[in-house]
Formats: structure tokens, C-alpha cells, sequence
């Protein structure tokens, strides 16, 4: 069943074009890693996908729904000649309760202890009580082996920490699908593994996930599929076995020869 | 966030709390100081004009409010025992509350500085303006002016000021020649030291303390001023004396006139009536003024101050 | 020029006047400056939400009105709030020294928008994803995540401006309002002396505004600390 189905995705910043007509298709319970050198896109087409980028042209559908709100040439005709019915506005809000979201700088809320930056979403948004945000919490908490944080300040958190906390907080929601913008870039290296540890917990439980890193090793342990993104487009896919051991685009094999 | 919300409305609150406490206590200052005023009148005044005041025009009905700059004793200054309207005394507040009485009005004094007393007449803020105004053709071509009233000698004698330790070195205009002359900026003294001492130098300054700070640091040789003025600089700082020097004062200068809103003729008719019927009083008034203005610092004969 | 007589004239207009420095001159100055800076943080609030606002109509009004506020000198709007306004709004029945008020508000409301406003936009854009990205709407986003984390750069700014009133209400003296340079004022106008009023209202300032930027300068270098987020629940001594 498809997840997330992207059709000829074009995002721009002023004169740059970032992404050039991206089309993918993520499948429930995939696990798919995006690489490739910096500025080649993988971030916003990662940030795209929850709207946190709008595409100027081109669609996402997520669990079967356009949320976009963009319509081709062809759909705005249709429309001005009364043949299509003009679509009802997509709220973004409730789809993106549907994604999870883990970013490069952890991007925890400061002035809310631990709990409350996990109960926070699922008490406002999904009717919650609280005792029962905060028995999700804890559970969350424990798993990723922070509950002796429950009522601190993330303040005394260090960053692998706080990265887990990241999680867990998206995980609170109950997400179909989780999107990892290089969760570990920002880290010290003695916390990277921590972070991709919980990171790969999780993908074992068959949470769909879209991680961009840069962890080679990681991503040819953990993902179902690789994708190399550069210079706005994906430029090869595969297994990992095949994206690492039997690259052929040329663009790939310099790349690796860079980062291996 | 509950938090902010309410800190939010407590500040609210709190804020509309002053404003209220603010405006109520200015009102009630205000009224108790009107009606003072009116219980103040005399009989003998109030009742011979109320024909008059029928046809008179003010900006707020049965009011009448003067504009002036209580910061220039004996003319005009603040008694700071006091409170509200009571404060503001002088020889133009007499006069003011004489004109009031005399036209069946409330007085209401609106203090501000001397450049705006000129703005709240011009826009209507104010009926008049009494604040020791000397007649000019700039000011008679914008305001109505009243006839001249005289302060006692303070606008009669036009004299310099000087460092008591220049003896009379300045006390004539053969000894003036090439002398500093400071005189206040648009101000008759001004116009007094450019005719009248044409060889010596003069310097404008803005507002008399200011000239007569400048005086004493050494800026100035002499400062043009009227002698009441004079007067009162000399009882507060006794190491400045009269240089001896007198103007010579063109008739239409020796006085002072009321500035009032361009073509409200029936208000300037009657202050005219007014000032013409109180001129036999204006010496005491004066004298009065001048006897409770000036800070009680007393000073020996070396000029140290003694306790 | 001779400071002789400096001394002794400051402790005779201190021992005469003190009571009108502090009891009337400080005590109006403190409650103007207060209502100013307070409404002001009221009316500056909205000013600054119609500047972040989608609608360029509102945006571009927001912009005028902080801009002809800031831009042109405080003594000028006060003509216009005390001789003009009263002219137009004449229902409104204002005394004196609401009107000067009123104009001080506005004043202080135009630079306490840009305070807020600025205090909104330094929070780390990555705090408005991170909420939106969960579900949040933006009001929700704005008012669960980035107004209580702006508010920490927000305060130290208003206590600033209410440093910076403290001194712009002096040309409340202007309409003798009743404020310390008034009270120097009335003083100077019966005793022709400048520099001894003067050095006293210097010192009176400067016993209020000193201690209060010492306050404010460490309120504000806790407050820029993002580790310094009190534990509402477990008291310091409490952790482990």
C-alpha cells in the first residue's frame, strides 16, 4: 500500500531550483534512506513532504490524499469549464498529526519539562487526558531509557538526549509515518549512537520512515531502499547492497568514493 | 501559559486602574480650585458685566482659560506650598483672575511653556495668553492684542545686568562699546540692544536662566532684561548687580499685552474694558507679586549665604 | 565662573523644595511613565500582531504608525495630542493630563511593537516546525510555543523602555504637569537659579535609573540563558 506518492515535485528558494520534478512512491512499513552530497535537495524534499516546504508545482498524496492543494494546467481547465469540482482545502494540521518529524537541531520546547513536551500535541490535538498522555509518556520515556528525565527541563538534557526526546515526542502522536532530517548531524560523535539506536528500534517495529543522513553505515544496516538525491532529482535507487556495492551512476560512485 | 494570560490581564488591570485614579484626581482638583476661584470674586466686579458676558465667545462656556508660563516670577510663577489652581500666581495671574471676575467667568489657568502659550491661542486650546507678552508686529498680525497694562516698572525700565565686580564699567554706552551683549531670542530687549548700543556685540540665548547662567560662567558682559526681572536675578544671585545702564523705551513697549484667538473681537473688547478699570491696581498687584516671589536665601554683605 | 555660592544654594533649594522633587515631581513621574509603558505594552501588542499579520493592509497601517511615531520628535506629537486632538475629539471631554497621557501611550506603544515583535522573531524558527510539524495550528503554535519563549526576550526589552519613558515624560514639564523637570521648572521660574534645580533632578534620575538597568541588565542576562528554565515541579536541590 502506498504511504507517500510524490508526482513531479518542483520547490524553488528565489533563483535556485532545489528540487526538479521529484517523483517516489514510499510503501506502508518501508524503510527509505536518502543520501547524496549537500545542497543536492535531500532535505527539502524530506521537508516537503509534511509541508514545512510548500512545492510550487506538483503533488503529494499521503495515504491516498492530495495535500498539496497544487493543481496541473490540465485540472485548472477542467475546473474553469465546470467539468471537475474545484477540490475542498486540504488542512494540513490534521495530516501532519500523521507524520512524525525528527530535526537536525532536536528542536525540543524549551520551556516545558520532558513530559509536557510529549503530552503537549496528543492532549490538545487527540483529546488526550492527562493521565493518559502521561502514562504515554512515561512509557515512551522508558523505552528510550530517559524516564529518570520525566519532570526535568530539557535544559539538562545533552543532545543525544534530547534528540530521543525528539522522538519520543513525535512518536506520542501515534504517527503512520516518521521523517528524519539528518537526526544526527548535529550530535557530538559519542551520542550518535544512542540516537540511531532508538532510530533503529523503531524501524524494527515496521514504523514507515524517511530518514535523511549521512551515515552511510547506518543507512545500509537499517533502510529497505536508498535513494541518492543530488542536483534536485533523485539520481539512482535501490537496495542498499546495490546503491553501495554496485553503484552506476557516475554521480554516485564519486560521491561514495568521497564519503566511504 | 495560563501564566501569561493572567499576567496579561493584571497588567490590564492594573493600567486601567491609573488611568482612572488619574483622570478622577485631575478633575476633582480641577473643580475645587474653579470654585474657589468663583467664591473668591468680588461682588463689587462680577455684577457690573454680566450684560457683557452674553455675548462673549470661550472655548468652553462660562470659562474662561488663560494660557501662561508660570516659570517667570514676579509675572507669572508657581507657589509650590500649593495645590491645583492655587498655585499659579503673579502678577498676570492677578490680572487674569480680575478679568475673570469682571466678565462673570470661572478662571481656569493652563500651564505650559512660553512657545506653546502662543500654540493653545492660535488653536484654540486656550481663550488667551498672559505670560508678560510684549507687543510685535509678527504677534499683533496673528493674534488678537490687547491694550497695553503696565507691571509696575518691570517692562518701564529696561536695564543691563552685570557681575557686581565690574563696578560700573558698563554704565554707559561709551563704556559698552564692544561689549558682550546677551538678550533673549524675538524679545523687546533684543530690539532695545540692537538700536540703542550699535557698537556693541550681542548675543541671543533662549530662556533668562539660561542667560543668566551664561552670565556668570563669563559668556556675556552684560544681559539685556526688564527691571523687575533684573530685580529678582540680582535678590538670588548676589554676585550680579545693575550696570547702571538705562534704555531709553519707546512708548509701545512699556507695556504688555494679551494675546487672544484672531478676530474674537467681543473677548478682546472686554479685556480691554476690564484692563482699563483695573489700572489703578496694578501697582499694588505688582508690588504683592513681587513681594512673595524670589527663593528665601539670604546673603551677607560678602555675598555668602548666611544661616 | 564662581561655584562658590553652588554648594550652599543646593542644600538651601533641597532643604526648601525637597518635598516637590520627590513627594510631586517623582511621584508623577513614576505613575506617567507607568501608564505609558503599561498601555503602551497593550496597544503595542496589537500594533505588532497587525505587522506579522497575512493582510498587507494591515501590515502597511501597522507600518505607518510605528514608523510617524518613531520617526518624528515626541515634543511635536505632544502639540498635536494636547492642542490639536482635543479640537477634533472634542466629545471625548479629556482632562489635561489624560491627553498628554494618551500621547505618551502611543508614543511608547510604537516601540514597544517593535520590541514584541522583534521578541516574537528571535525565537528559533526551529520551535514554530517543530510545533507545526505535530499538528499545531499556527495559533496554537504561536500561543503554546513561541509566546512564552518570547516573553523571556520581551521583558528584559519592556524593562528598557520603561527606563527610556522614565526620561521622555520630562517633556510632560512642557504643561507643567506636574513631573520632575516640572518641579524644576517652578523652582528655576522663583529663583532664577538653573544649575542647582538642575544637578538635584540630574541625581534624582539617576538614584531611579541606575538601579533599575542594573535590574534589568541581569534580569535580561538570565533570562538570554535557554537553560535557565525554572523546574516548576521539582525543586532544584531535587533532581536525581
Amino acid at each position: 500500500m502506498e504511504m507517500i506518492k510524490t508526482v513531479d515535485l518542483h520547490k524553488s528558494f528565489g533563483d535556485l531550483q532545489v528540487l526538479k520534478g521529484v517523483n517516489q512512491t514510499i510503501e506502508k512499513g518501508e524503510v527509505v534512506s536518502v543520501i547524496g552530497p549537500s545542497g543536492g535537495g535531500k532535505s527539502t524534499f524530506l521537508r516537503c513532504l509534511n509541508l514545512l516546504e510548500k512545492p510550487e508545482s506538483g503533488k503529494i498524496y499521503f495515504e491516498g490524499d492530495e495535500i498539496t492543494g497544487n493543481l496541473t494546467k490540465e485540472e485548472k481547465q477542467l475546473i474553469k469549464e465546470g467539468k471537475m469540482p474545484k477540490p475542498a482545502k486540504v488542512n494540513i494540521d490534521l495530516h501532519r498529526q500523521k507524520m512524525g518529524m525528527v530535526f537536525q537541531h532536536f528542536n525540543v520546547f524549551p520551556h516545558l519539562t520532558v513530559a509536557k513536551n510529549i503530552t503537549l500535541a496528543p492532549m490538545m490535538l487527540k483529546g488526550k487526558s492527562e493521565a493518559e498522555a502521561n502514562q504515554m509518556a512515561k512509557d515512551l520515556l522508558a523505552r528510550v531509557g530517559l524516564l529518570e528525565k520525566y519532570d526535568e527541563m530539557p535544559g539538562n538534557l545533552s543532545g543525544g538526549q534530547k534528540q530521543r526526546l525528539a522522538i519520543v515526542r513525535a512518536l506520542a502522536m501515534e504517527p503512520d509515518v516518521m521523517l528524519f532530517d539528518e537526526p544526527t548531524s548535529a550530535l557530538d560523535p559519542e551520542m550518535v549512537g544512542e540516537v540511531l539506536d532508538v532510530i533503529k528500534g523503531l524501524v524494527d517495529t515496521g514504523m514507515t520512515s524517511v530518514i535523511v543522513t549521512h551515515e552511510m553505515r547506518f543507512a545500509r544496516e537499517v533502510s529497505d531502499r536508498v535513494l541518492f538525491m543530488a542536483e534536485g532529482n533523485i539520481l539512482e535507487q535501490g537496495a542498499p547492497d546495490q546503491i553501495f556495492y554496485h553503484p552506476t551512476h557516475p554521480r554516485l560512485q564519486d560521491f561514495l568514493k568521497k564519503v566511504l | 501559559m495560563k501564566k501569561t494570560v493572567s499576567m496579561i490581564l493584571a497588567v490590564l488591570l492594573m493600567a486601567s486602574l491609573l488611568v482612572g485614579c488619574g483622570s478622577t484626581s485631575a478633575n476633582t482638583a480641577t473643580t475645587a480650585a474653579t470654585a474657589e476661584t468663583t467664591a473668591a470674586a468680588g461682588t463689587d466686579a462680577a455684577a457690573e458685566t454680566t450684560a457683557a458676558a452674553a455675548e462673549i465667545k470661550t472655548v468652553t462656556p462660562g470659562v474662561l482659560t488663560v494660557a501662561t508660563s508660570p516659570d517667570f516670577a514676579p509675572m507669572e510663577f508657581t507657589d509650590p506650598t500649593k495645590q491645583g489652581q492655587d498655585m499659579y500666581v503673579g502678577f498676570d495671574i492677578t490680572l487674569a483672575k480680575y478679568i475673570a471676575e469682571s466678565l462673570g467667568l470661572e478662571l481656569q489657568i493652563m500651564p505650559m511653556s512660553f512657545d506653546a502659550c502662543q500654540t493653545a491661542v492660535y488653536a484654540g486650546t486656550a481663550d488667551m495668553a498672559a505670560s508678560g507678552f510684549s507687543w510685535t508686529e509678527d504677534r499683533a498680525q496673528n493674534y488678537n492684542t490687547s491694550d497695553y497694562y503696565h507691571a509696575g516698572d518691570n517692562e518701564d525700565e529696561q536695564v543691563l545686568i552685570t557681575l557686581a565686580s565690574n563696578g560700573d564699567k558698563y554704565a554707559t554706552a561709551e563704556g559698552l562699546k564692544g561689549a558682550k551683549i546677551g538678550a533673549q531670542n524675538a524679545s523687546l530687549q533684543q530690539s532695545l540692544a540692537t538700536e540703542q548700543l550699535p557698537d556693541s556685540e550681542l548675543v541671543l540665548f533662549t530662556d533668562l536662566g539660561t542667560g543668566v547662567l551664561q552670565l556668570k560662567n563669563g559668556d556675556f558682559d552684560c544681559i539685556a532684561v526688564a527691571k523687575g526681572n533684573g530685580d529678582a536675578i540680582i535678590a538670588n544671585n548676589p554676585e550680579i548687580a545693575t550696570s547702571g545702564f538705562k534704555f531709553v523705551v519707546d512708548e509701545k513697549y512699556t507695556g504688555n499685552v494679551i494675546l487672544l484667538q484672531k478676530g474674537n473681537d467681543g473677548l478682546t473688547e472686554a479685556v480691554n474694558a476690564a484692563l482699563a478699570a483695573s489700572k489703578d491696581q496694578w501697582d499694588t498687584w505688582y508690588n504683592e507679586a513681587k513681594a512673595i516671589s524670589g527663593i528665601e536665601i539670604s546673603y551677607d554683605d560678602q555675598g555668602n549665604v548666611a544661616n | 565662573m564662581d561655584f562658590t555660592l553652588f554648594l550652599p544654594n543646593l542644600a538651601k533649594i533641597w532643604s526648601q523644595y525637597w518635598k516637590l522633587f520627590l513627594f510631586t515631581g517623582l511621584k508623577n513621574t513614576l505613575i506617567l511613565t507607568f501608564i505609558s509603558v503599561a498601555l503602551g505594552t497593550v496597544l503595542g501588542t496589537l500594533v505588532a500582531m497587525l505587522k506579522m499579520s497575512k493582510s498587507r493592509i494591515l501590515r502597511f497601517i501597522a507600518s505607518v504608525y510605528v514608523e510617524v511615531l518613531r520617526g518624528t520628535p515626541i515634543l511635536l506629537q505632544l502639540y498635536v495630542f494636547y492642542f490639536v486632538l482635543p479640537n477634533i475629539f472634542t466629545f471625548l471631554k479629556l482632562s489635561q493630563f489624560m491627553w498628554v497621557s494618551i500621547s505618551l501611550c502611543i508614543n511608547s506603544s510604537a516601540y514597544v511593537s517593535e520590541v514584541i515583535r522583534s521578541g516574537i522573531q528571535a525565537v528559533d524558527k526551529g520551535q514554530t516546525e517543530a510545533a507545526r510539524s505535530l499538528g499545531l495550528s499556527e495559533g496554537q503554535t504561536m500561543v503554546k510555543i513561541i509566546l512564552p519563549q518570547a516573553v523571556r526576550n520581551i521583558l528584559p526589552a519592556l524593562g528598557n523602555e520603561f527606563i527610556m519613558m522614565l526620561k521622555e515624560t520630562s517633556l510632560a514639564s512642557t504643561f507643567f504637569l506636574g513631573d520632575i523637570m516640572t518641579s524644576y521648572l517652578i523652582v528655576k521660574g522663583v529663583s532664577y537659579l538653573t544649575l542647582e534645580p538642575l544637578t538635584i533632578v540630574a541625581i534624582i534620575y539617576l538614584c531611579v535609573t541606575y538601579p533599575l538597568s542594573k535590574i534589568v541588565d541581569r534580569f535580561g542576562k538570565k533570562m538570554a540563558n535557554p537553560n535557565s528554565y525554572r523546574n516548576r515541579k521539582v525543586k532544584a536541590g531535587g533532581k536525581n
